[in-house]
């Protein structure tokens, strides 16, 4: 699925964001599960980074860039201060290793399909096929609007856990 | 009367020329060397005997040894070693550069090879300073660190001081699975890291 949700799908994400709104009322705020309202189309294929600067270590497996820093990969664009990312081990040296861990840090903007998701600090697992957004996330849609203290968006599944948050709608033209 | 006495005058004529002959030298050397003196104190840059040499040779290889042994070995396909500007200018170079353990050797060609190898189509070697340029034109000038980590550009320099090679131009990186690109690049051979600056782009392909 691309683009806002539809359909039931709609239909739960309102009812969870009802819920939300409900414990965001009454002071609690359980965790929340939005089925396939975040989609993440075009996964794999080549990812790309920009930035001012890079720093690379294959002793410690780790590349950290700075300044100006843009991820790219198909259905998905990522800006950020500061990126780190972590390889996996390697058997033996020149061996290609594969994306372990990605964290992006300060004024982040995590952009797909027509969602836009902003957030101090953003991780990315490319194993469990999770971006996990902390420090104020907000995801914004056309049709509504999230703010949590924990969002975690599953790109396989495409669906979304929202940790004491709410969520605002707005009508549709 | 005896005739050795007759005899001893032509020899006592001998002596007198020779010793007149060598009062005459040691002036003339005196000379020489308060002019020699005088001259050096006017302030004449070239001792007149310095003697200056250019040397070319094949299958050049050369050693550099530092503080703790061996730091580098240079090899190349020819070499010019130019006395005057104490440079030396080689073709086909190849420069290995050794660890604190001493090894220079690189994956697959040594079991713990922790160094790095610097090549090009040319190269120039400061001899006192101890500086390393090389550069290529028909392929760029490579550095292939012992982590796998190799880069290029259009040229690298060595200093031995920190240890690190520079680019001059722009970069090209491969490594652990990854290609990156940048304006200039430093590598900490000891410390085996690159840093890339002026504009950094890297891609992972799957």
């Amino acid at each position: 699925m691309r683009g806002r949700p539809q359909g039931g799908a709609r239909l739960a994400a309102i009812v969870a964001g009802g819920l939300l709104l409900a414990g965001a009322a009454t002071g609690s705020a359980p965790a929340q599960v939005v089925p396939r309202t975040l989609s993440l189309e075009g996964k794999g294929g080549p990812l790309t980074v920009t930035a001012d600067e890079m720093s690379f270590s294959n002793q410690t497996g780790r590349l950290g860039f700075v300044g100006k820093v843009n991820v790219e990969r198909a259905g998905m664009k990522m800006k950020a201060e500061r990126l780190t990312v972590t390889l996996a081990p390697g058997a033996t040296a020149g061996e290609k290793r594969t994306i372990e861990r990605m964290v992006a840090e300060g004024d982040v903007t995590f952009l797909y399909g027509e969602r836009t998701a902003t957030a101090g600090r953003a991780e990315y697992d490319p194993g469990a096929e999770t971006v996990v957004l902390t420090e104020t996330p907000t995801v914004t849609d056309p049709s509504m609007t999230v703010v949590g203290r924990r969002i975690t968006i599953d790109l396989a599944t495409q669906e979304s856990t929202v940790e004491g948050g709410a969520f605002t709608f707005s009508e549709e033209p | 009367m005896s005739p050795w006495g007759a005899g001893r005058r032509p020899f006592a004529a001998v002596r007198r020329l020779l010793l007149s002959a060598a009062v005459a030298g040691t002036v003339l050397v005196a000379g020489l060397v308060v002019e020699q003196a005088s001259r050096l104190r006017g302030g004449e840059a070239q001792a007149p005997w310095r003697i200056e040499a250019d040397l070319s040779l094949t299958a050049f290889e050369m050693e550099r040894v530092g503080p703790e042994g061996v730091d580098l070995r240079l090899t190349a396909d020819e070499a010019q070693v130019v006395e005057t500007n104490r440079r030396l200018v080689a073709k086909g170079i190849e420069v290995a550069f050794y660890d604190k353990e001493g090894t220079h050797g690189l994956p697959g060609e040594t079991a713990s090879g922790r160094g790095a190898r610097l090549s090009a189509e040319r190269g120039e070697v400061d001899l006192d300073a101890g500086t390393v340029r090389v550069s290529g034109d028909a392929a760029p000038a490579r550095l292939a660190m012992a982590d796998g980590t190799t880069f290029s550009a259009p040229a690298l320099a060595w200093d031995p001081k920190s240890r690190t090679v520079h680019t001059e131009g722009g970069v090209s990186l491969t490594g652990a699975g990854f290609e990156a690109k940048g304006g200039e690049a430093v590598a900490d051979v000891a410390g085996q890291t690159v840093h890339l600056t002026g504009g950094v782009r890297v891609e992972w392909t799957p």
